[in-house]
């Protein structure tokens, strides 16, 4: 898993069947000391729960699919944890 | 996934047996943030019907089959969605209906 | 497989029910400082340890017995 930051969403009607209900973010992908790091991508939200703002992990490729009930499901980049510390990336979410 | 922009349709007739009746569109990723181009064009399965011009979601890798159409094609980039808004800390980057900053042109 | 040293750990309340009840610790390969990776431990590896980590699509389905197991990386020893 990588950390991300959300930073924004994606809104799309015309999709993939098994897209429908799933929440897109736009995430800002970030270094271990939790600094910017490459140009953000999208990934779809696992936990249902993540929003702007928050620091939260991501699986990738075939990792990715497995984060969702559906049998197919075409992302290959999926939130599977909202952060909420880490004292090694000197986290402390919640105050920001 | 990615974002980009539907710059073209791609035709072959002499292929994969399991690419006939897949529309393949060449695309340009884009910067989510500026929308600017960023990389090289790429050959996608679109499985949404897209046109060109169309700024769509792009899916990579073994993804890429995960749909109902390309589940057993030799494919690894797929069109899954088009585009309708991003919107990023609060500002509308890009928007379908024209409305857009710098997503659309 | 690669050898990593742990950073320290990862909390998340809300995750993935495959998560659920597993310690998540950043880890970054002993030969490369700058990259990392958050990974699941089931050995009880501790902060400042040398692991070997690893995994591969479908590793951490066998080895936790799930259906469906969004987990990259694993930590599966730690070196003496």
């Amino acid at each position: 898993m990588k950390f991300g930051k959300v930073i924004g969403t994606v809104v799309s009607t015309q999709k993939d069947d098994n897209l429908t209900g799933v929440k897109l973010l736009v995430i800002q992908p970030l270094a271990q000391d939790l600094t910017p790091k490459g140009p953000a991508y999208i990934a779809a939200d696992a936990t249902g729960q993540a929003g702007t703002g928050q620091i939260v992990t991501i699986v990738f490729s075939a990792d990715a699919t497995q984060a969702f009930p559906q049998r197919r499901i075409p992302v290959d980049a999926s939130v599977v944890g909202i952060v909420d510390d880490c004292t090694a990336a000197r986290l402390s979410q919640g105050t920001r | 996934m990615q974002m980009a922009r539907v710059a073209g349709t791609v035709v072959s007739t002499q292929k994969d047996p399991k690419l006939v009746g897949l529309k393949l569109q060449l695309v340009r990723p884009l910067d989510i943030l500026t929308g600017e181009d960023a990389g090289r064009p790429l050959v996608a399965v679109d499985t949404v019907g897209a046109g060109i011009g169309d700024v769509v979601m792009i899916v990579g890798g073994s993804s890429a089959r995960q749909t109902d159409r390309t589940a057993s094609s030799p494919v690894d980039l797929a069109i899954v969605s088009i585009i309708d808004l991003v919107e990023v800390e609060g500002t509308t980057v890009y928007d379908r209906r024209g409305f857009a900053g710098e997503g659309s042109q | 497989m690669y050898l990593a040293k742990v950073i320290g750990p990862v909390v998340c309340t809300v995750k993935h029910p495959a998560y659920e009840g597993r310690t998540m610790l950043l880890i970054s390969p002993i030969d490369a400082p700058d990259e990392y990776e958050v990974a699941v431990d089931y050995v009880g590896a501790g902060v400042g340890d040398t692991v070997i980590a690893g995994g591969a699509p479908g590793v951490a389905k066998s080895v936790f017995n799930l259906d469906k197991a969004p987990i990259k990386t694993l930590i599966m020893g730690i070196v003496d």
